[in-house]
């Protein structure tokens, strides 16, 4: 078991290591970070100016308040949940390097969660905390709603990160398919930028459209952890929320786990 | 004066030369060129639900409407699309492939401008589906608008989104020269796609150190707000100091913006290639 355990440890700071050689990247990012969050103060600003019962009143059920540290806390998520193992599968499979991923006498799976896990421990440190940071600096991010749904907050955020994680992974496993999975990747980036609310919350689209968007999953990966903290869900709710969660976690990861059985019978090393 | 003209046909025969060339590689991955547009595609829907979403909460953001932001959009990405076919690839592999890999030794070689001969090398046709894009956004949001086609608008569309472009070739080369110092693979332009995305908004819900921001240091403003403003002949004063500069002849100033925002980033690129130090091999 300690055996395996060090494994573990050896590919999160290999992956730790890899990606210090893009810290230009996070440096990017944090500065990058006030530029969003004030750009949507700015906007969000102008609109509470604009709606009917100005800055006091709320928009799409939002205050001024909440609508900031929705954009946030949002944006943090987002970054802490990212992992990247669609483009790094992707990347191995184009390079032929997949090869050798297959030879180590580790799962696959598990190889890829922590080598996701490194680059969210790096992210985290670099890009997450930062950013949080600000927000309080900025007076944009505010403290919690209290209670039990608080407490429900860190468990709905893990479940969030794994589906996130088993997405990435099912995409990376698509590139054993197509040989190309960036366009796919790119894609799959901008459904969440819309259908997990990270552009703007799913309450500012129309009821049937939101129907829709809530019946997927994308909105369990942010839109619902951000709800728990706002305390805009609370009681059974939130309950349910984390029981969706729970339930989407197991769909995905029985897809992935099939997907990787028929995409090792598919691969096809390009060179190597 | 005919030396000069001589010079420009040649490198214009050259370029094309190579554009027919990458056009032919490209054509080899037929899959890819599905994808692109696709991939264009679906970002401006998700783009336009943003808008659409905004909209929903309240018909107008400071005097501006859904369509009158579709038409600042439209604008933006017809900037970005003339960018793109030339410059985005060139700017995307500079930090990488050429500087830390060292890929610029070869360019380095060639009897061209190294800057000319990368934009050549990395020129994508393909790119013009976004041109198209840009340019069904434009359409749709004038007949929204009801605003008649007359040979002004045209040349007003073509004009801006040319200028445009090479506004958004200077800032991205600029930014991605700075990795001739910074030696990283990702390149230093996040913050320039971030300021990209809010410079779509009508530059009024801004406050002014802001709105002077996008006019001047990052001068996006001119790539979409300033021509959409100048179609639609409505928009903000811009104030400078004691004076002020009257929108109806500000989106104007994108030439000489542009033609600073060039002469900076060849600066910044001939200073870059005197301390690129290549990898040895």
């Amino acid at each position: 078991m300690a055996a395996t355990f060090d494994i573990y440890l050896a590919i999160i700071r290999i992956a730790w290591l890899n990606i210090l050689a893009y810290r230009t990247y996070a440096v990017m990012q944090v500065i990058g970070m006030p530029i969003v969050l004030f750009s949507y103060y700015f906007l969000y600003s102008s609109l509470f100016a604009y709606s009917r019962q100005g800055m006091e009143g709320t928009v799409a059920g939002f205050d001024m308040r909440q609508l900031m540290t929705y954009a946030t806390l949002v944006s943090a998520i987002r970054m802490f949940q990212r992992t990247n193992i669609d483009r790094h599968i992707g990347h191995r499979v184009r390079s032929g390097m997949i090869a050798i991923d297959f030879i180590r006498p580790l799962n696959f799976m598990i190889y890829c969660f922590f080598r996701g896990f490194g680059r969210t421990l790096f992210r985290t440190s670099m890009i997450v905390i930062p950013t949080l940071v600000l927000g309080v600096l900025f007076g944009f991010l505010h403290p919690p709603a209290g209670g039990v749904t608080l407490m429900l907050f860190p468990v709905s955020l893990i479940l969030a990160y794994m589906i996130g994680f088993f997405l990435s992974y099912i995409v990376g496993l698509v590139s054993f398919f197509v040989q190309y999975n960036m366009g796919i990747a790119w894609g799959v980036e901008l459904v969440i930028s819309i259908a997990a609310g990270v552009m703007v919350p799913l309450d500012f689209y129309p009821d049937a459209m939101r129907a829709v968007l809530q019946a997927l999953p994308f909105d369990d990966m942010i839109y619902m952890p951000t709800m728990l903290y706002l305390g805009r869900i609370t009681g059974a709710e939130a309950l349910g929320v984390i029981g969706a969660q729970a339930v989407w976690l197991v769909v995905f990861w029985l897809a992935a786990l099939a997907l990787g059985r028929g995409a090792a019978n598919k691969l096809m090393v390009q060179g190597g | 004066m005919r030396e000069k003209l001589a010079s420009f046909n040649w490198h214009a025969s050259i370029l094309l030369a190579y554009l027919a060339q990458n056009l032919k590689v490209r054509m080899s991955y037929r899959a890819d060129f599905i994808v692109s547009i696709m991939t264009t595609l679906l970002y401006s829907v998700v783009q336009i639900l943003f808008f659409w979403a905004i909209f929903k909460q309240v018909p107008e953001v400071r005097g501006w409407d859904l369509n009158e932001v579709l038409l600042i959009y439209g604008f933006s990405e017809l900037s970005f699309g003339t960018f793109s076919i030339l410059g985005l690839r060139f700017v995307f592999m500079l930090p990488g492939s050429y500087i830390v890999d060292a890929e610029l030794d070869r360019p380095l070689l060639r009897p061209l401008h190294p800057m000319f001969q990368l934009v050549m090398e990395n020129a994508d046709v393909f790119d013009l589906a976004i041109v198209l894009k840009a340019l069904g956004i434009i359409i749709y949001a004038l007949v929204q608008l009801s605003i008649p086609l007359t040979a002004l608008l045209i040349f007003k569309v073509l004009f801006f989104g040319l200028i445009g472009g090479v506004i958004y070739f200077a800032m991205f080369t600029t930014a991605a020269s700075l990795s001739f110092w910074v030696k990283d693979r990702a390149g230093v332009y996040q913050p320039l796609f971030d300021v990209n995305n809010f410079s779509r908004f009508p530059i009024g819900i801004f406050p002014h150190a802001v709105r002077f921001f996008f006019s001047l240091v990052v001068p996006f403003a001119f790539a979409a707000f300033f021509p959409a403003a100048s179609v639609l002949e409505k928009g903000y004063d811009l104030p400078l100091g004691s004076m002020s500069l009257p929108n109806a002849t500000i989106a104007w100033l994108c030439l000489p913006v542009a033609m600073i925002g060039i002469s900076i980033a060849l600066t910044v690129f001939n200073a870059g290639l005197k301390s690129y130090e290549s990898s040895g091999h």
